[in-house]
């Protein structure tokens, strides 16, 4: 079994998770509510793992399903959650963040997964728990519309 | 843009983007929520499924007095846990709720032969750390009470108003000398220690029910010459406050793993005393089997359990001990070098449990 400190592992993963959220959640301060609940989680539950690499994939599934619950929030349905801003601290000159950000929110994520956390095709399925070909659908959607949304900015 | 370019920008977008320092802070500090109250409502509510539970086994109907006496028929347990089929154990109430996958324990079934787990996750280092000792001023100090609340004996029944015109010459007492056998037996428990086999007859759960409200009912008065603050402690230093380092020298099957906490905070005044000690170390085995260990120098709750004259107490080489449950989850009450320990076990066996008791001493 993998044993680890609370302190350790938020110091480790904080930028992880938050940037999932972000990617999911769209709106900096609903990230942080879910980066929150995602440790409080973790801390409360005390989760056994095998590794390292197995605690991330579980932070990661805890964030995919903690913003699954913000959006199910009333609250939620009634604010404005298109927050299209960029945040500040997000360097986007060539628009890319704010053309992700247009995407569906499951695209966002099988394209955040593969490109920036490096997971397979088969290890984001299980991560998500979907069908790996249902992963390569949407990572080959995703791509071609984000694709068109970039040319449609440039033109 | 082509593939390349589009990981290349998109790695360095996310980059630079970070949880700000106040998030990161707020995260950090935070801890479960903790209560004095826990280790008395984790008693309750281990008491309160070993309730269910054993009602369900034994068929027991609620509706009926507990009169709180101990059954003189007993049944001994000796079936070893693994003979035991899955089908068999009682209904086990799930506490942990979350939504994601739950990590299966992947650990090999329990031998037979009990040996020493080191579970810590540091070398082993059979030498005390050197650190400034807290004060080792009587625990009790911190409690209005520093005696152990009296044992309670139950109250007598007040018979029924009798009217003038029904005059019986005595108050019929309520019989259940007719109660049914599966009623009665509550169970005991063989722990074939190395020393000598102890038979534990369970004691009633009302009993423990009743010392639990008196203890809630006891109100601590705060302390308001006092200044106190947290502290962290790791393992280490607990195992020293209380003089045992449970998790190297605790006896349990090698499928046991520890998946408690390696730290504990603990509310401090500025004379070192700490204003409530309990730690609980829990372990996980396969299938259903499960420990929990609660341990504290405050041992006021353990004698109450121990002293009440309802309960079958038993001692064996210095440690007093009583239980309560059924025949796969049981909870023991001990009292050994000045420690209190409760002690949770579900799916062990008697061999496995006389191990382990034996190696707390």
């Amino acid at each position: 079994m993998y044993r680890y400190t609370y302190e350790d592992i938020a110091e480790r993963y904080i930028d992880t998770v938050y940037r999932l959220a972000l990617a999911r959640a769209k709106s900096p301060a609903h990230a942080e509510d879910v980066t929150q609940d995602v440790f409080l989680k973790l801390l409360e539950h005390r989760q056994k793992f095998e590794s390292e690499e197995h605690l991330k994939a579980w932070l990661l599934r805890v964030t995919i399903n903690c913003t699954k619950d913000l959006f199910k929030s009333p609250w939620f349905r009634n604010t404005d959650q298109l927050d299209e801003n960029t945040p500040a601290s997000v360097p986007d000159d060539n628009g890319l963040y704010a053309s992700l950000m247009k995407l569906p929110q499951k695209y966002r994520t099988v394209i955040h997964l593969h490109y920036y956390e490096g997971y397979s095709i088969e290890e984001i399925a299980s991560i998500i728990k979907v069908r790996v070909g249902t992963v390569k659908s949407q990572l080959s959607r995703g791509r071609v519309l984000l694709r068109n949304i970039l040319d449609e900015e440039v033109n | 843009m082509d593939e390349r370019d589009f990981i290349k920008e998109y790695k360095e977008m996310f980059d630079g983007i970070e949880a700000r320092k106040e998030l990161k802070d707020k995260i950090l500090r935070q801890k479960p929520k903790r209560n004095k109250f826990r280790p008395i409502a984790a008693a309750i509510a281990t008491t309160a499924a070993a309730v269910v539970i054993f009602a369900a086994v034994h068929d027991y109907d609620f509706k009926h007095d507990d009169s709180g006496v101990i059954s003189t028929v007993t049944v001994s347990e000796t079936e070893p846990p693994e003979q035991r089929k899955q089908t068999e154990q009682a209904p086990k109430v799930e506490t942990e709720t979350d939504n994601s996958e739950q990590t299966a324990a992947t650990a090999a079934p329990a031998k037979k032969t009990a040996r020493k787990n080191n579970f810590s996750s540091e070398p082993k280092n059979t030498a005390a750390p050197a650190r400034p000792r807290i004060t080792p001023e009587p625990y009790t100090e911190h409690r209005e009470s520093s005696e152990a609340p009296a044992a309670k004996n139950p109250a007598p029944e007040t018979p029924p108003e009798i009217s003038s015109d029904t005059v019986p010459e005595t108050v019929p007492e309520t019989d259940h000398d007719g109660e049914d056998d599966e009623r009665a037996a509550r169970g005991s428990l063989t722990l074939p220690f190395r020393t000598g086999s102890v038979t534990l007859r369970m004691s009633a759960e009302s009993v423990l029910t009743d010392i639990i409200l008196q203890s809630m009912q006891q109100s601590e008065e705060p302390d308001i010459t006092e200044e106190y603050h947290t502290e962290q402690w790791d393992n280490a230093k607990y195992f020293e406050y209380i003089g045992n380092d449970i998790l190297n020298n605790i006896s349990l099957g090698s499928d046991m793993v520890y998946i408690g906490d390696d730290y504990g905070y603990f509310t401090v005044n500025s004379s070192g005393k700490l204003k409530d000690d309990h730690r609980i170390f829990v372990f996980d085995g396969s299938g259903s089997r499960k420990v929990s260990i609660l341990t504290s120098r405050d041992t006021s709750f353990v004698d109450a359990v121990l002293s009440s004259p309802e309960i079958d107490k038993k001692t064996v080489k210095d440690i007093e001990m009583t239980a309560f449950g059924t025949d796969l989850t049981y909870f023991f009450y001990i009292k050994s070098n000045d420690i209190a320990y409760i002690i949770t076990t579900e799916g062990l066996g008697s061999e496995e449990i006389a191990e382990l008791i034996s190696s707390i001493n």
